[in-house]
């Protein structure tokens, strides 16, 4: 194995780079290994390709690369084929010798494969002609579906450690500092804070062992942003945390990762056993006698262990419970030692931000919020998956150019943005331009990434009940409002979503609710009111009908649905009796069916069994 | 230089040192804020947010309990936000809380009660279904419900930050986040009750308690504890001199609101009914009630009569560490006076420690107080267990490894459980053991001292100032080939180079073979690093009882066992034992010999074996019924305040001893104990002027900041002594390990602490154990060469050096003091010990 120096790691690129262009295979077959196609079966369609190119003698010609996340998950399994960019989708092994026959032999992409744009119902084959791929600007996941996330070599073919060779042969801390306080990145993993000054502060306290911890905890239910970067590209995350070790002067890092992400904890382990054995890590990397390491800790599984504090108790190996500051971790955190905490986004714009200079970086996005942003998008939107997009791109280039809108000639309704505390954004405010303080404005938070698209069948008392839920058993119980309150404020809602609120409820709501985001600790806290406070401020009407007139307008709130049979589109056949379950229908031969509202428990079999759509 | 920050809160001009914390620069001008979670020993928390406040002209609500003041800060602390918020907080700690307050023990004192009654909140609209939370009504001495807990986390910091136990903890997350024991079995810990004493609601209660007594009809009295030489304040709540509970005082004494499981619990005994109620008198052979002036004037006719026949040398007495300064004055006075016989002694433990000391530095005591622990950063402990021993102690080394990454050093023949509380973190420095047989202590100290002077790490400039004796100590020590240890050097150069470090002698666990050269050895090393006259750097002697200071300071002869040697050896005619039951380990040639005196007077608070034996049994009064002063092991000097009056026909042992003297016709001292402590002031140089809790002399902290009484300090080469070498047929040193649930005679008539008593069990080396085929939790019998033996379990562990066994206190076949060779012996069945299958 080469021992990796700042003089030939150039050398060394250039070397490895060659065979790895398709001058020497002819193709190269990107099958997507992320979490989300791993769990469709994608892993036995590399394995059938693997077989197929065997049987034919193909091995040589045709390379198939196992690649991290390619961000489509909506249409996995997938595979792209280079050099020509041809985009694969829900391949099942059976597919496999008809794509090598037609596309790899003969050259024809196999149309049936083929993405279909849903509202033109056109073919697409190029991948970077999906609309879903065109709006985005990929820095964080540069290397998404372009190499293999086990092979260092493909990395360091992308430049992946030349940003920390070049701090290594010629920048002091001190500019490397400067050089992120000029980029203008700010926090990925929810508060925003600017990265640089965090290092800055790291690196005033003079107390060693200095720490630097990755957050890879990613607790927020249906976000994988964090995910996605450490099984496509965890070498980029290495690298910016080698560096941030250089700028603050520590000697060693952690990544704590969400014990549920399997496949990103075996990728790091491979990705540092690699880059160990390259001499990128551990003593004296690139043979500049600086000496830096990094181990994984698995975590503890709650959600409020990815809050910073909690998080370095938790590696501490006590319970999980944010704790009072000052003094801020820069100062004393892990073991009371100054300690740099970012998330794996943040850590992996650094390599860029520096091989590409700050100002490159800060050339993308907003007055306050810099280069770009990954995004969770799931929901009622044609194209679910994961997205990178610039700082300041509006929600509604999300939602409908990248998302592709609304399936089902749904209406959009709102998106919730920000994980399990963030706000939901009705249709007014589609205009926003996703960055730190519009987001702010508009009463949300970008939090960690995650945006759910609802549309008009969401119900959003419902919506803020689901919400709130979650919070309410995430609560560490440490501070009363945060424990109680939300509690409180669940049960307000659940009052209210069974017809039993008063208009006093929304005061009382909107009360707690201040309350609580003024008293808690910690962000969750802070934050858990939000999908409440941010229904009432966007949706009132909707809680107004709920309480005055005991109408979900949505007909979610099963306790407020009453079904009826419409006697002028009923067509008097009976089939809605057969098919209740609890005998509340009553109907004779030649007379309209009649629902008994006593009895129907609202499961919605007769409005599936009418065929003449009478019943609502 | 602490720089001071000048701010106003509620207009009041206050300045405080940088770092502090609104809620305590608000404290120090007396402005009250409420708190719940707030307890200044502990790390802030900041969960309750009832110590909001805001700062002039803004709206945040600021956490008074650990945000920092800052220069120019206008702080207001009422408001009708503030109040809101509050209002609103405990709202919502209502809402789970069971409205029982009638029939909780808290009633009254209760901080949640009262804040909800300040606020006048009631009840809510709020919706809310009760979460129940199972009780833990099995544990002994502490019951938890759960369901009135607030969440405040004192009782889970208190035990992790102070004690270093960590038996609580925050279980489950939500609403149904609770405080409990791993998968709530019942409380198995020390005991110590300083979760009960911090809770502020009804959570945590005590099966002590009577659940009777509301907390206004409790009369508090703050007297110093009757046990360890700590000398912590107890706050003793009675009613009608029936003591209902105890609790510490948050801000006097020695011990920072912080208390032991004898100090909380143990204090039952002062109304044991076994209590001896009147004066008996041995009539016919039997003992009989009888009143004070027959009991006393057959004393005195004795005395004199033994006196006129044999001689004052014939008449000894024995006194127990726990009696007042001023009673041991009048006990002098008595003796030396009264009677004319020097043979007036104490068994202290300990004592030999602190008169080497004497002779080094000046004055025979602890050089620096028990608050300087915890800022020391290197810690030296010399054959002591604190954590069983002196648990307060404890608590300050906890504190200094916990806060202060202290280097903690053990040396002596046993490794202590403290050494583990420095696992708590990777970065804390493991601790150094340096265990060999019982008797190597000087030679391991002569060791690090060689280390120190071979390499040049010693304080010369404090060497050559203020000490003398240097070049015999060179030449002694540098001559002398200690089997260098590696471990030795390593200790010598972190407790050279430490910043402030403390070295922990006392009588525990090792031989007191020759305690005088240990604390000589303890205060060379102490003297050439310059580690004295300095806070958090000197010498503690961790004395065993609660006035065994007083004791040495007013003195008494610490040579008890010769006197008990003496009465063996039939010498007495005539023995006077105060508060002592030497008979209680049990010793064929002393009862003989105690049968064959002409006069046996015991003074005690029960009918001990050894006053089963007595011609005359005085009542004594126990420690709540006296007045007097203790002086703690720091020289701290504590006054007795009486809760009661003496009980049934006891009386204060001062008084007893100024009657005798009376009937002897002596001249009296004062008569008041006030009025012997200002005597005493007169007559022992180092007592003069000291005020009430002060320590002498004249309130010094720690010793020898201004030089050395006797001018310079003295460097003496100490005697290293062969330890006692095994033998075949005796091949293990056995050692008593402090027990911390059972000290002594008081301990022993606690039913409290009985409930918690731990079932005796040998420890043995596993590799010992192996050699031997001993299984883990096998019964053996070890045995000495007097023949007399002891069987019980025996449990592997690796804390013994190898060569030694220990047994927890009281050990049936080995003296108070010391170490004997034993041999141990397995009960197991020959089959089973050939290791064939056992045949039912
Ligand atoms: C309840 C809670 C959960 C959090 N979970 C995560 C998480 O899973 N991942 C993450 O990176 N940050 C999380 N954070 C934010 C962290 O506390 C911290 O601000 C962040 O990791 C700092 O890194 P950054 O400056 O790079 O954003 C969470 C915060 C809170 C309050
Ligand atoms: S806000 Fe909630 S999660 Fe955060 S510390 Fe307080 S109780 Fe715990
Ligand atoms: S009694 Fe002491 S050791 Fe036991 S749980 Fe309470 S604080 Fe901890
Ligand atoms: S038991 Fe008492 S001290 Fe412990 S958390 Fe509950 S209220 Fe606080
Ligand atoms: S006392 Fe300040 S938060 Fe509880």
């Amino acid at each position: 194995m080469p021992q990796l120096t700042i003089e030939n790691l150039k050398e060394f690129k250039e070397k490895i780079s060659s065979p790895l262009t398709i001058n020497q295979a002819e193709f190269r077959c990107m099958v997507c290994a992320g979490t989300g196609c791993v769990s469709c079966n994608s892993l036995k369609v590399r394995e059938r390709l693997e077989e197929e190119l065997k049987a034919r003698g193909l091995s040589e010609r045709v390379k198939v690369v196992i690649t991290g996340c390619n961000g489509f998950c909506a249409e996995g399994p997938i595979m792209v084929i280079q050099p020509d960019g041809t985009f694969y989708r829900k391949l099942t092994p059976e597919d496999i010798p008809l794509l090598i026959e037609e596309h790899l032999l003969k050259g024809r992409p196999v149309e049936k494969l083929l993405y279909t744009e849903p509202t033109t119902k056109k073919k697409i084959s190029a991948m970077k002609e999906i609309p879903f791929f065109q709006h985005q600007v990929l820095w964080a996941l540069r290397n998404r579906g372009v190499i293999d996330p086990e092979n260092i070599d493909e990395s360091i073919a992308r430049d992946g450690y030349a940003g920390l060779s070049k701090v290594l042969s010629s920048m002091t801390p001190e500019e490397v500092i400067q050089e992120v306080k000029l980029s203008g990145l700010r926090g990925r993993g929810g508060a925003g804070f600017p990265t640089g000054l965090k290092w800055e502060e790291g690196r005033r306290y003079s107390s060693f062992p200095k720490y630097v911890i990755c957050n890879g905890d990613e607790g927020d239910p249906g976000a994988f942003m964090d995910r996605s970067i450490l099984e496509a590209d965890p070498h980029a995350v290495l690298e910016g945390m080698i560096i941030c070790g250089y700028a603050i002067d520590s000697h060693q890092g952690y990544i704590y990762v969400r014990a549920e992400y399997p496949l990103a904890i075996h990728r790091l382990r491979i990705a540092i056993d690699q880059a160990r054995g390259y001499g990128l890590l551990g003593r004296n990397i690139l043979g500049s006698g600086f000496d830096f390491d990094i181990d994984i800790y698995p975590g503890a599984g709650a959600f409020v262990c990815g809050e910073s504090t909690a998080l370095m108790y938790s590696l501490e190996g006590r319970r999980g419970m944010p704790r009072i500051k000052p003094p801020r971790s820069t100062e004393a955190g892990l073991w009371g030692q100054p300690t740099v905490l970012n998330n794996v986004e943040t850590f992996a714009n650094v390599p860029s931000i520096i091989r590409n200079g700050g100002a490159w970086f800060a050339s993308m996005g907003t007055g306050g919020s810099k280069g770009t942003k990954v995004f969770a998008l799931t929901g009622t939107v044609y194209n679910v998956g994961l997205i990178e997009v610039p700082m300041g791109t509006t929600l509604r280039k999300i939602v409908f150019d990248i998302g592709g809108g609304i399936p089902r000639k749904g209406e959009f309704k709102a998106i919730q943005i920000g994980g399990p505390s963030g706000a939901c954004l009705p249709a007014s405010l589609l205009d926003t331009e996703v960055d730190f303080d519009s987001l702010d404005e508009a009463g949300a938070m970008m939090g960690s990434g995650g945006l759910v698209v609802m549309d008009d069948s969401t119900c959003m008392v419902d919506t803020a009940r689901f919400f709130t839920d979650f919070s309410v058993d995430e609560s560490c119980g440490k501070c009363i409002p945060c424990r109680v309150g939300m509690k409180v404020m669940l049960n307000i809602l659940s009052r209210i979503a069974t017809g039993r609120g008063t208009m006093e409820d929304i005061t009382l709501l909107e009360e707690l609710g201040h309350h609580i985001k003024e008293s808690s600790h910690c962000g969750l806290g802070k934050t858990a009111p939000n999908p409440v406070l941010s229904t009432i401020r966007y949706f009132r009407q909707e809680y107004e009908a709920h309480i005055q007139e005991k109408r979900c307008p949505a007909r979610v709130c099963v306790d407020l649905i009453r079904f009826r049979v419409d006697p002028d589109r009923c067509k008097m056949c009976g089939l809605c009796k057969k098919a209740c379950p609890v005998e509340a229908i009553t109907w004779e031969k030649k007379t309209p069916a009649l629902i008994d509202p006593e009895k129907c428990i609202r499961c919605r079999s007769c409005i599936q069994a009418c065929k003449f759509g009478a019943i609502d | 230089m602490t720089q001071t920050i000048k701010l106003k809160i509620d207009e009041i001009e206050v300045s405080v040192e940088k770092g502090k914390t609104i809620l305590e620069a608000a404290q120090s001008a007396g402005i009250r804020i409420p708190t719940l979670c707030h307890d200044r020993r502990l790390t802030p928390f900041g969960a309750c947010r009832l110590c909001v406040v805001q700062q002039k002209g803004k709206s945040e609500l600021l956490p008074s309990c650990f945000t920092p003041v800052r220069e120019g800060m206008e702080i207001i602390t009422r408001s009708p936000e503030i109040f809101k918020s509050r209002r609103l907080q405990l709202q919502l700690l209502l809402l789970n809380h069971p409205m029982i307050c009638p029939r909780c023990e808290k009633e009254g004192e209760c901080v949640l009660q009262d804040l909800l009654y300040e606020y006048g909140v009631l009840e809510t609209l709020y919706p809310w279904e009760r979460v129940d939370f199972p009780l833990d009504e099995v544990s002994p001495l502490l019951q938890r419900d759960p369901n009135k807990c607030i969440l405040c986390g004192r009782c889970v910091r208190i035990c992790d930050e102070v004690q270093g136990i960590g038996e609580l903890s925050f279980i489950r997350r939500g609403i149904k986040t609770a405080i409990d024991t791993d998968f709530h079995r019942p409380i198995r810990c020390e005991f110590c009750g300083q979760c009960l004493d911090t809770c502020p609601v009804g959570a945590i209660t005590s099966d002590c308690f009577d659940y009777r007594t509301k907390a206004w009809e409790l009369q508090e009295t703050t007297t110093p504890c009757p046990y360890c030489s700590c000398g912590c304040l107890l706050v003793m709540g009675s009613k009608e001199g029936e003591i209902k509970r105890v609790f510490s005082d948050p801000e006097k004494g020695p011990n920072d609101g912080n208390l032991c499981v004898k100090g909380r619990f143990g204090w039952d005994f002062v109304d044991h009914p076994d209590r001896l109620k009147t004066p008996l008198l041995r009539v016919n052979g039997t003992l009989k009630e009888t009143s004070w002036e027959e009991a006393l004037r057959f004393v005195v006719d004795r005395l004199e009569k033994i006196k006129e026949r044999y001689g004052a040398e014939t008449i000894g007495g024995l006194v127990s560490n726990r009696l007042t300064n001023e009673e041991y004055y009048v006990l002098g006075k008595l003796f030396r006076g009264g009677i004319g016989t020097e043979l007036i002694a104490s068994r202290s433990k300990g004592t030999a420690l602190t008169e080497g000391l004497a002779k080094t530095l000046g004055y025979p005591a602890s050089t620096n107080s028990i608050r300087e622990i915890r800022k020391a950063d290197c810690l030296l402990l010399i054959g002591v267990d604190p954590a069983l021993s002196h648990p307060i102690i404890k608590n300050e080394i906890h504190l200094a490894i916990r806060r202060n990454r202290a280097q903690l050093i053990v040396l002596g023949s046993y490794d202590i459980g403290l050494s583990q509380s420095t696992r708590n973190s990777p970065l804390s420095l493991p601790s150094i053991l340096l265990l060999d047989r019982p008797g190597s202590e000087v030679s391991l100290l002569n060791g690090m001292i060689q280390t120190i002077l071979r390499e040049g790490l010693e304080d010369r400039e404090f060497i050559a100032e203020r000490t003398e004796g240097i070049e015999g100590l060179k030449q002694r020590v540098l001559s002398h080939q200690p089997g260098a240890m590696p471990e030795v050097e390593r200790a010598a150069k972190i407790y050279a180079s430490a910043k402030k470090a403390m070295i922990l002698i006392g009588s525990g666990l090792w031989s007191h073979l020759d305690q005088k050269a240990v604390a000589i050895a303890s205060s060379n090393l102490a003297l050439i690093t310059g580690h004295i006259g300095k806070e958090s750097s000197g010498i503690l002697v961790l004395l065993e009882k609660c006035n065994s200071q007083g004791a040495l300071d007013m003195g008494l002869s610490p040579e008890g066992s010769h006197l008990l040697n003496r009465a063996s050896e039939g010498k007495l005619k005539a023995f006077y034992l105060v508060g002592e039951d030497p008979l209680n380990l049990d010793s064929e040639p002393l009862r003989k010999a105690l049968q064959g005196l002409e006069l046996l007077v015991v003074q005690d608070l029960f009918l001990t074996e050894t006053a089963k034996l007595a011609h005359v049994v005085l009542p004594a009064s126990a420690f709540v019924e006296k007045e007097g002063t203790f002086t703690n092991l720091e020289r701290r000097v504590q006054r007795l305040h009486p809760l009661r009056p003496a009980r049934d026909d006891s009386k204060p042992d001062l008084e007893i001893f100024l009657r005798l003297l009376e009937l002897l016709e002596c001249r009296l001292p004062a008569g008041t104990p006030e009025a012997i402590f200002e005597e005493i002031g007169r007559s022992v140089h180092h007592y003069q002027g000291i005020g009430k809790g002060e320590q002498w002399p004249k309130g010094a902290t720690y010793l020898y900041a201004d030089g050395f009484p006797l001018g310079r300090a003295k460097l003496i080469p100490p005697e290293e002594r062969e330890p006692k070498r095994q033998s075949e047929a005796y091949p293990f040193y056995l050692l008593q390990r402090p027990s911390l649930f059972q000290s002594g005679l008081l301990s022993s008539r606690s039913e409290a602490l009985k409930k918690v008593w731990e079932k005796p069990s040998l420890e043995i080396s596993p590799e010992d154990a192996k050699s031997l085929g001993i299984e883990d939790g096998e019964m053996v019998e070890i045995s000495n060469p007097k023949g007399q033996s002891l069987r019980l379990k025996a449990n592997h562990s690796p804390r013994p050096a190898r060569g030694v066994i220990t047994v927890p206190y009281p050990c049936p076949i080995l003296e108070d003091e010391g170490t004997d060779l034993v041999r141990i012996k397995s009960l197991k069945p020959a089959c089973r010990q050939a290791g064939k299958e056992e045949v039912e």
